[in-house]
């Protein structure tokens, strides 16, 4: 079933090409991505916030320019914390993976040190 | 025979209910696996799950060694999971010569769509031209069969073939399941009436209250049903010490 054969060889090709986002990963990135923007709004909305209440000598616009920089600051704030959240888990994630890869590497040179030495002989270790 | 689906400690729900609690299942190259279970068991809710249809709560599922938990369901079609839903699922204003067309969408040539179809169910050929709600039962069922083999599935999920269908209906039904799975199609089906599904399974399970209650060869099921069905015990045999 020479065809039957080539489809599941097929089927196992697509399947190992296809594009697997695991949500967790998926919801750690966006908690990262989004804290990434909240940074640099906290930089963009002082920054513009100095311009504008330097350009006026209106009262009014320049308390809203102070309004606006609260709001960056608050933007850092919650951009700061998502983006820690987001970074911790990712290299959380990853520490886990290396140490189980260390683990079962070390696990494996054991058994290949064991396997390589001969037996010892029947009450040879008491 | 390496699996080509396989789930581990599959759980699945809907809003705070639990419905598949912990699911173990391995389903091999060309190899059909009869789920059994009462109405409520989480049947259906494994195959959509399986599917990609329906988000699983934890757990994995594999396909082709793959760990492929969060992937979208149009995903795992595009490469050869097809489900084929309870009630069929045809359009009852269309003729069956448009559902096969509607399958080219998978980039296969319509005239090798009709040929395997109808050499495959000689009486869709004969009602190539009919609109499928004047069809019977069965001939929707096989329809349906044939709008899903149409895409070359290499994973079958079949959700109660038999319902509202005659015996011996069924049983034709499940003679082209066992044809379908020597071409090398790997085939979950799910059913509520366990005898015509057995005979061309090659592994069962029951499913009870979203928990696998037994797993082995369908002559192992088949004496359990009637525990997990009506809750009786089955009498140790004779020869027992």
């Amino acid at each position: 079933m020479p065809d039957a054969a080539d489809r599941i060889e097929q089927f196992k090709a697509d399947i190992a090409d296809l594009r697997i986002v695991d949500p967790s990963t998926a919801r750690d990135r966006m908690a990262t991505r989004l804290g990434l923007l909240g940074l640099v709004l906290g930089i963009v909305l002082p920054v513009a916030a100095y311009s504008m209440s330097h350009s006026t000598e209106d009262a009014l616009a320049q308390r809203d320019a102070l309004v606006l920089a609260l709001i960056g600051v608050a933007a850092a704030v919650v951009g700061g914390s998502l983006y820690l959240k987001g970074a911790l888990a990712s290299f959380l994630r990853f520490w886990l993976v290396r140490d189980l890869h260390e683990r079962r590497a070390q696990t494996d040179r054991l058994l290949g040190g064991l396997s390589g030495r001969d037996r010892p002989a029947e009450g040879e270790l008491t | 025979m390496s699996a080509l689906l396989a789930v581990r400690s599959l759980r699945a729900g809907y809003g705070g209910i639990e419905v598949l609690h912990g699911i173990d299942l391995a389903v091999g190259e060309g190899s059909v696996v009869a789920v059994l279970g009462p109405n409520g068991a989480g049947k259906t809710t494994l195959l959509t799950t399986l599917a990609g249809l329906h988000p699983c709560r934890g757990g994995s599922i594999w396909v082709a060694g793959r760990r492929v938990n969060g992937v979208r369901a149009d995903q795992l079609a595009r490469a050869g999971v097809c489900l084929i839903p309870e009630g069929r699922g045809v359009f009852p204003n269309l003729t069956v010569a448009e559902h096969l067309r509607m399958a080219t969408h998978s980039g296969r040539r319509l005239a090798a769509i009709e040929r395997e179809t109808y050499d495959r169910f000689p009486r869709l050929a004969e009602r190539r031209a009919q609109v499928a709600g004047t069809l019977s039962g069965g001939e929707q069922q096989m329809l349906a069969l044939a709008r899903g083999l149409a895409t070359r599935p290499a994973v079958l999920l079949l959700d109660e073939l038999s319902m509202g269908l005659a015996p011996l209906v069924v049983e034709e039904l499940y003679n082209h399941v066992a044809l379908i799975a020597a071409t090398g199609v790997s085939i979950v089906v799910v059913e509520q009436f366990a005898q015509a599904v057995l005979g061309v399974a090659d592994r069962a399970a029951v499913l009870v209250h979203g928990t696998m209650s037994a797993l082995g060869s369908p002559s192992e099921i088949e004496s359990t049903l009637s525990a997990a069905y009506l809750g009786a015990t089955v009498p140790p045999s004779s020869d027992e010490p």
